[in-house]
């Protein structure tokens, strides 16, 4: 090697200089990948809920009860939960009349008398906690998110408010905190079911049409409640995995 | 070395500026994405604290009986006299308290604020929209559920006599006539 002392220095030098960087860079790289990370164990819940269209008398109070708890803004299409109110005419299958004033906050003014022929009911809304969930794919900066118990989150500190979930979700039940400017949604009261609590809208609906559920409780009634009744989940031809059961959900609701 | 090298020598300078530049985003990779990120799934790990730690503002029905007993009429018992209860059954299992099912939040209105200090007290909520809210006729309310049409209802024409409460004790609503 024909290669002064200075050459040489030179040389070593830069060689020190990119291992050294590479190895602290090395460091950082390796930390945040998964394997390397502690493991979690996996909660013993899978979170959801069953709701019984034939209990709902469309109180509002599981709207009222939700946005005092979750500090839900009071601007137009802000909700967590809402309910909505079908009037099917049996001579028109097809176009069911749908009506949410305020998302059933103050209950539903009287539009039909029992009696005239429209088949009426209730239908409460929240977000359906997918196990195969459309909205935390699509997430750019992974702000949104499947807990290890099954309930469909959002991290306000990551949220970029680019509302590509609010697109994505099929139901509907996602919306942007004009506050903020980030996505929020259902969280299931997540503050509340992991200290024991239910859900706020469960909490108050006066008839029980709406219970918390955990599936991974073998002794949770939502087992009984499955094999007794006939159930359904919204939208379910575009495999979800949704987790809000519905009973004698009518054919018309979307 | 610089016979055997020099025309390679443009693509070595190349590699080192990439290779700076892959170590620089490296580094500031690690500094802006969260430690915790990608632990769980891909997200913040911390996030499902934040959330757990958010207030509770509605108590639960369990944390209202710890103080508010229900007890069985005729009398209270002696040891909770002078404490707000509720009577759940009564002696005619027919004429059970229909609305003990009920959460007391559900009419009384959040009252986490009222555990945490019983100095602020829980407020009475007797208006006849809020009972019509539920029991008002309503196409599309299930027949179980007790419907009165307020226009039709033993009306005397004196307003305080036709209030709810005026025959109806809220937390015992049948009446003495049922």
């Amino acid at each position: 090697m024909d290669q002064d002392r200075r050459g040489f220095l030179q040389d070593a030098g830069k060689f020190i200089l990119l291992t050294g960087a590479a190895t602290i860079a090395w460091d950082f790289v390796v930390a945040g990948a998964p394997e390397q990370a502690p493991n979690y164990v996996a909660t013993d819940h899978w979170w959801g809920m069953i709701i019984d269209i034939d209990k709902c008398i469309g109180s509002g109070n599981c709207v009222r009860a939700c946005k005092a708890e979750n500090d839900v803004p009071r601007e137009e299409g802000c909700f967590r939960t809402w309910v909505e109110r079908y009037r099917v005419d049996p001579d028109d299958l097809d176009h069911p009349l749908v009506d949410s004033p305020d998302g059933g906050y103050d209950g539903f003014p009287e539009i039909d008398r029992p009696g005239d022929g429209l088949k009426v009911f209730f239908v409460p809304k929240l977000c359906n906690q997918c196990a195969d969930s459309p909205c935390t794919q699509v997430c750019p900066v992974g702000a949104t998110f499947e807990s290890p118990d099954g309930v469909v989150l959002v991290d306000k500190t990551r949220c970029l408010g680019c509302r590509y979930c609010v697109q994505a979700c099929p139901y509907g039940c996602r919306y942007i905190d004009p506050r903020t400017h980030t996505v929020d949604k259902c969280t299931l009261c997540y503050h509340r079911i992991t200290k024991g609590l239910t859900a706020a809208c469960c909490e108050v609906c006066p008839t029980g049409a709406r219970q918390l559920v955990d599936l991974k409780n073998p002794e949770d009634p939502v087992h009984q409640f499955i094999r007794e009744h006939k159930i359904h989940v919204l939208k379910p031809d575009l495999a979800t995995g949704a987790k809000v059961y519905y009973n004698g959900l009518d054919g018309a609701v979307r | 070395m610089g016979d055997r090298f020099q025309h390679a020598r443009h693509v070595f300078r190349v590699a080192v500026v990439l290779s700076v530049a892959l170590v620089a985003f490296l580094i500031a990779r690690s500094a802006l994405i969260p430690s915790d990120f990608g632990v769980l799934g891909y997200y913040r790990a911390g996030a499902l604290d934040d959330i757990k730690a958010l207030p509770i503002v509605h108590a639960g029905r369990t944390a209202c009986l710890e103080c508010h007993d229900a007890y069985d009429p005729p009398e209270p018992p002696d040891d909770v006299r002078g404490k707000k209860l509720v009577v759940k059954t009564s002696l005619d299992p027919a004429r059970d308290n229909k609305h003990f099912q009920l959460n007391c939040e559900a009419c009384h209105g959040p009252m986490q604020k009222h555990v945490d200090d019983q100095e602020k007290p829980v407020p009475k909520v007797a208006s006849d929209d809020l009972c019509l809210g539920c029991h008002r006729t309503l196409a599309g309310r299930p027949k179980f559920q007790p419907q009165v049409e307020p226009a039709d209802h033993k009306r005397t024409g004196d307003e305080k006599k036709d209030a709810c409460v005026a025959c109806h004790q809220p937390h015992w609503p049948k009446t003495s006539d049922d």
